[in-house]
């Protein structure tokens, strides 16, 4: 039995160093296809650019060569880089307007490095085809969102010039001793128009964080917002905030309108909007909440832009409202209970 | 909403020809700040206005005032504000209902789409936003006109307007049934769905009315 043990030991060893020697083989290719993973996110996924860059770390991993050939959109892009040999990894990847035909080519391998190469080439493949989706879903979600915002902006525009147009036509034609009524109804529909084009602004440009702060009463703010759409509001507390004067408007606005438009879509449920006021140490937390609401059914797709429950809405009030809220130094949160209507809470820094 | 207007007493004659206009319009229109100025154009025309924001609201005053003239619609209405399917609906309740306004579309949806749709369900005529005032105010001129006429050959010579679409390779069973369907729905209407009376109008037996009731799923409540 004794004369076994220096074969053991020698068994033994063998099976340590093969082990080791495979560990890092292993652990070479994960670090070679984290190098690709990483790239192809500083590029941006995009694959032409990736094709371009990738030889690289492949090279790094030992194979010989790569020669692809890329139909982008009806642009087509060849390339080889380093040497063609006769054993390869053969791939063709299809997504709509794009198609890439790839060959890695390999040398010829052990058994246990043919796998490693295998292993990584297919990641590879993976990355190439990911990148395929995500152009393809940027481009269609930025086709969707642009025919979208089109629809949404032409029918606000030909609100606003229908109404110039009509305003325009009543200064020029009003009947003697008609003016005072002319005169009344400008004055009421005036502070709408100046509302309706600041939404159609905001709507236009992206929100920044908020400049020109100013001491703004919350009371003041909601209760205007809730005039300009008729609405009751009930108002416990009061505080003044530090914000931009439009954002908060905007902020308001976008609320309000989340709450009507899911009244129009329930007009059986009456609207019966609370607004609760507090002042915290540095901030001040207002709670708006329909009591009369239903629960939210879709809590995660909220503040996600161009969502909008029923498709007839353009989807980013609320995206909107959240983005002014933070960059204003503030945030805006939905609690949305299951049984129970949902909270809108809005965080705005305290004006001190 | 359903807001009335308060008619001013006109100053001079031109004011006084214009008081004389005294037909009811229905002013459909969810933008308030538009539905506002709108009024005021009509006002100083010296139509009598009613306001709507939304399919139901015009609804309820359609059912509620049967002397509405003309009625000016916006086809996107809330809770689709951006497509024409609400305002088409409203022109396709009022052809049911046998109401007797015209409807004057003013829209800002896609001309040409939205004009043949809205010609289609039985909209009197389009005007795209912008539309000056004098073109609106035109149109519904015309539309009263076309409503007192057709009121007055009613009321003199009981003769009825139905609109029907019809498809020539229907043939001719499809328009009978659907002139049959909306001549009892109307007699009905007026009789205040007496269907003793409604016979009688219509030279038939209650026995008939009763079966065109069950053929067509005419309801109490649908006019």
């Amino acid at each position: 039995m004794a004369s076994l043990y220096p074969y053991l030991i020698l068994i033994g060893i063998s099976i340590i160093l093969a082990t080791s020697w495979l560990l890092r083989q292993a652990t070479r290719r994960a670090r070679i296809t984290n190098e690709l993973v990483n790239l192809n996110e500083q590029l941006e996924f995009d694959l032409p650019d990736f094709l371009r860059h990738c030889w690289e770390p492949l090279e790094k991993a030992g194979f010989m060569g790569i020669s692809w050939h890329l139909d982008w959109f009806g642009s087509t892009l060849s390339k080889t880089l380093g040497k063609e040999g006769e054993v390869f990894i053969h791939r063709k990847l299809e997504v709509d307007d794009i198609t890439l035909v790839v060959n890695l080519y390999d040398g010829k391998r052990r058994f246990e490095q043919r796998y490693f190469s295998n292993i990584l080439s297919e990641s590879f493949f993976l990355l190439l085809y990911t990148d395929m989706w995500v152009k393809l879903g940027t481009v269609q979600g930025a086709f969707a969102q642009t025919a979208k915002l089109s629809v949404f902006l032409q029918h606000d525009m030909k609100n606003i010039v229908q109404l110039i147009s009509l305003v325009a036509d009543q200064l020029e034609n009003t009947p003697q001793g008609k003016e005072e009524k002319l005169l009344n109804s400008l004055r009421t529909v005036m502070p709408t128009l100046h509302e309706r084009s600041d939404r159609f602004l905001s709507t236009l440009s992206s929100p920044v964080p908020s400049s020109n702060m100013e001491r703004i009463s919350l009371n003041d703010a909601f209760l205007t917002t809730a005039d300009i759409h008729e609405l009751k509001v009930n108002i416990s507390g009061t505080g003044d905030a530090l914000i931009n004067q439009q954002s908060l408007s905007s902020i308001c606005d976008n609320l309000f309108g989340n709450y009507i438009d899911q009244n129009r879509r329930n007009p059986d449920s009456m609207l019966s909007i609370s607004i609760d006021i507090k002042e915290l140490e540095k901030n001040i937390e207002i709670s708006i909440k329909d009591t009369n609401g239903s629960p939210c059914l879709w809590p995660e797709r909220l503040f996600e832009p161009f969502w909008s429950e029923k498709g007839d809405g353009l989807g980013i009030g609320l995206y909107h409202a959240r983005q002014l809220a933070t960059g204003a130094g503030g945030a805006l949160v939905a609690i949305t209970p299951e049984n129970a209507p949902m909270t809108f809470v809005l965080n705005l820094p305290k004006a001190v | 909403m359903n807001k009335q207007s308060d008619n001013n007493s006109p100053d001079n004659n031109a004011e006084k020809a214009e008081s004389e206009n005294i037909a009811k319009i229905l002013l459909v229109e969810d933008d308030p700040a538009l539905r506002h100025i709108l009024r005021n154009v009509l006002e100083i025309k010296g139509y009598h206005v009613q306001e709507a924001d939304s399919k139901l609201s015009a609804e309820a005053i359609l059912k509620s005032d049967s002397g509405i003239a003309v009625i000016i619609l916006d086809l996107g209405l809330p809770p689709s504000p951006h497509t024409t399917v609400e305002g088409l609906a409203v022109i396709k309740s009022v052809i049911a209902q046998l109401h007797p306004a015209k409807i004057v579309v003013l829209t800002g949806q896609d001309e040409e789409s939205s004009a043949l749709a809205a010609i289609k369900e039985g909209a009197f005529d389009f005007l795209s936003k912008p539309s000056r005032s004098e073109a609106i105010l035109n149109s519904v001129q015309r539309a009263v006109m076309f409503f007192e006429n057709e009121k007055t050959l009613s009321d003199t010579e009981g003769l009825t307007r139905l609109q029907i679409n019809a498809r020539v390779a229907d043939g001719l069973k499809a328009v009978r049934e659907e002139a049959e369907e909306k001549l009892v729905r109307h007699v009905l209407k007026d009789t205040g769905f007496n269907v003793y009376q409604s016979a009688a109008r219509l030279g038939l037996k209650r026995e008939s009315i009763y079966y065109f009731l069950k053929k067509f799923g005419i309801k109490r409540d649908d006019g």
